[in-house]
């Protein structure tokens, strides 16, 4: 049973908030993230004040991220898969361990529920994660269902794709058509 | 004149520092919660160190008395030698300590008091004995170790001492009742600790001990050890001589008292030549029933017998022959069985054979023993009560069971040919077991002197070197078909 906050709401990790912000940052610079953040102030809780090791509402995220789609033009999706990417990269280097374990990506990308995430788990045990399962696998194809109460679909492709940039290891990544109910998302990840 | 502080960075700034004092304020309760989590964990950690040290405390206790068991004994040896090491001027001493007979008191008593009998004496001993590690290590086996600091063991204080304590007077169950033990003690020294080998040499003073017969205290010497391998070898040789069949019946003649005429033999178990070095029977015999091959030596050396003494029982050269019985056969139910078994393999008249009984193994239980007698005699079978005159002699047994022969040991017989008292001695016996309408046999008769002496008596049979010592079957047979028929000297 996934947790929420006190008003039912999904939570979401402080790292995403603070690596976001320093995703913004270089998006659309210093200054105007500032002014963002100031006129949002009514729907930011925390006045955009967030800290890596806290907890905050996933709505925040939300409204941080069309408010920047709004000011730099660029699609949501679009931003939130290069958010993604760079998120990736940020954990590359935070928890380098994680990557280093394993070989190639689709072993990476099969082992995030039973290892990456239960360590998780041991270090934040309140931490609401998705779930990654495996549907296919073969040399050059891996089909993942991504579960999540918060939907950040463009987030888990721009994921995929920075750890592909970590490995080496160029894939196409599709959405399937039609994903079984109670999955968000469907991937396709082909070598290219 | 100083810029206006940039109003984007001030609010940078309020919010950076808003960020940081939450993330202060959640770190400080996560430094809480793991502060309690801790402490938790020590906690839990202490009392499963307690919970661990009780249950070893307990797996080295003997629940009875109180004292180290096996276990937390050598445990205690070990740290003591470790303190030996470190002072070189320093001796360590190891006893093992049997109580005396103590089956019987478990017997006699039961299992209640003869463990009150156990706690008394660990008690006592440990009253007793200051300054030393007592352990109980067995059943009625305990352990005691020291250290002697300085000025060299004084093995006999520390005898003494060791004796008083193991001396102990238990009252239990409205019964008094004094405990004695056997005990062997080892010392070492910083360079020779090694704990199996000393626990060794300890058991070697205390079977020592023991053998000696019981209730004192032995130091261990290297002659024990000697005679110990000597002993084991002889054992080991005993074993292979009986798995290979090789003991063999010899025959010892038995004359009558006036002429001096082969009437009978006794069988005596032999070895090959060379197998037993420096063994006598005696020693071989306890050897053998100490390794439990005594019953099957028997049975193989009493079946060689009945097969070639058959002949001789038939052509009138002897009228029997007698096989020695030990006491564990006399308990032995299925031994009348047995021995028919082999009279009839062997085609062996019964009414030809006697069995020598020592007067131990009959008196132990009267009933038993008048009954097993019984049954040998309706098989025809004789029974000679062995080894007379040593031991108790229950002149009212001699009266009550139903025996045929009885045979004066040959110490009664040694002096009376130049001692007055042993003369009158033997000479009493011998008319006891006459006018008891007994068949009267002396053994270890070595001279002429002797052998008028008992005829003059009125004894019956004689037996000893003067008319011949043990022989092989072949050399028996000669001596009866060569010219000198009438003596097999």
């Amino acid at each position: 049973m996934r947790r929420h906050i006190a008003n039912g709401e999904s939570i979401v990790k402080g790292i995403v908030f603070t690596e976001f912000l320093e995703f913004a940052e270089q998006k659309i610079g210093a200054e105007a993230l500032e002014e963002i953040l100031e006129a949002c102030a009514d729907d930011l809780p925390t006045g955009g004040a967030y800290t890596a090791v806290g907890t905050y509402s996933c709505s925040e995220l939300m409204t941080l991220v069309q408010a920047i789609s709004t000011h730099s033009g660029a699609a949501i999706p679009q931003l939130v898969h290069e958010f993604g990417e760079m998120i990736s990269r940020s954990f590359v280097a935070l928890y380098p361990q994680y990557y280093t374990r394993f070989d190639n990506l689709f072993d990476f990308l099969s082992h995030i529920d039973d290892y990456i995430h239960v360590e998780v788990k041991k270090i934040y045990p309140d931490a609401e994660l998705p779930e990654f399962r495996v549907i296919e696998r073969s040399d050059d194809r891996l089909v993942i269902d991504y579960s999540s109460p918060r939907g950040l679909t463009h987030l888990a492709a721009g994921m995929f794709q920075g750890s592909s940039d970590y490995y080496s290891e160029p894939v196409r990544i599709q959405h399937a058509v039609e994903p079984a109910a109670d999955v968000t998302a469907r991937f396709e990840l082909s070598r290219v | 004149m100083e810029p206006a502080p940039n109003k984007l960075l001030l609010r940078r700034l309020e919010r950076e520092k808003r960020a940081r004092i939450k993330a202060e304020r959640i770190l400080e309760n996560k430094a809480i919660e793991l502060f309690a989590a801790n402490q938790a964990l020590e906690k839990n950690a202490a009392e499963l160190r307690r919970k661990n040290e009780l249950a070893e405390q307990a797996a080295r206790t003997d629940d009875l008395t109180h004292l180290p068991n096996r276990r937390g004994f050598f445990r205690e040896l070990d740290s003591l030698m470790q303190e030996v090491v470190r002072d070189p001027e320093s001796r360590l001493v190891l006893g093992k300590i049997d109580l005396d007979h103590f089956k019987k008191v478990n017997d006699r008593f039961g299992h209640i008091t003869a463990d009150l009998a156990l706690t008394q004496f660990s008690e006592h001993f440990s009253n007793c004995f200051d300054g030393g590690v007592l352990g109980r290590v067995g059943g009625d086996e305990f352990a005691v170790a020291l250290i002697v600091v300085k000025g060299g063991v004084d093995r006999q204080a520390i005898a003494e001492k060791m004796l008083r304590a193991t001396r102990a007077t238990c009252h239990a169950a409205g019964v008094t009742f004094e405990l004695t033990a056997s005990v062997g003690l080892v010392e070492a020294g910083p360079g020779d600790f090694d704990i199996d080998r000393l626990r060794r040499l300890a058991d070697i003073a205390l079977y020592t001990s023991k053998r000696k017969g019981r209730n004192r205290c032995i130091w261990f010497d290297e002659e024990m050890r000697t005679g110990m391998l000597r002993q084991s070898l002889l054992e080991d040789n005993i074993r292979e001589a009986v798995e290979a069949d090789l003991f063999e019946p010899w025959f010892q003649p038995i004359v009558g008292c006036a002429k001096h005429e082969l009437l009978s033999a006794e069988v005596l178990s032999r070895w090959p030549e060379g197998t037993m070095p420096n063994a006598s029977v005696e020693e071989v015999i306890r050897l053998s029933e100490r390794i439990g091959s005594i019953e099957q030596l028997d049975a193989q050396v009493q079946a060689k017998a009945f097969r070639k003494a058959r002949d001789w029982v038939r052509a009138g050269n002897v009228q029997s022959i007698s096989v020695n019985v030990t006491p564990r056969d006399m308990l032995d139910d299925q031994f009348l069985s047995k021995l028919a078994k082999r009279l009839r393999a062997a085609d062996f008249p019964p009414d030809h054979l006697t069995v020598e009984i020592t007067e131990n193994a009959l008196f132990a239980d009267m009933n038993a023993a008048a009954a097993g007698i019984g049954n040998l005699s309706a098989l025809g079978i004789k029974v000679a009560l062995d080894d007379f005159g040593v031991g108790y002699s229950n002149l009212r047994a001699l009266s009550e069971l139903p025996i045929h022969y009885v045979k004066m040991d040959r110490s009664l017989i040694r002096d009376i040919a130049q001692e007055g008292r042993a003369r009158a001695l033997a000479e009493s016996a011998v008319r006891l077991g006459v006018s008891l309408g007994l068949c009267v046999v002396a053994e270890g008769v070595e001279t002429k002197d002797q052998a008028l002496l008992l005829r003059w008596f009125g004894c019956h049979r004689l037996q000893g070197y003067m008319f011949g010592k043990a022989v092989s079957a072949a050399k028996f047979n000669d001596a009866f078909s060569g010219p000198s028929k009438a003596s097999v000297a």
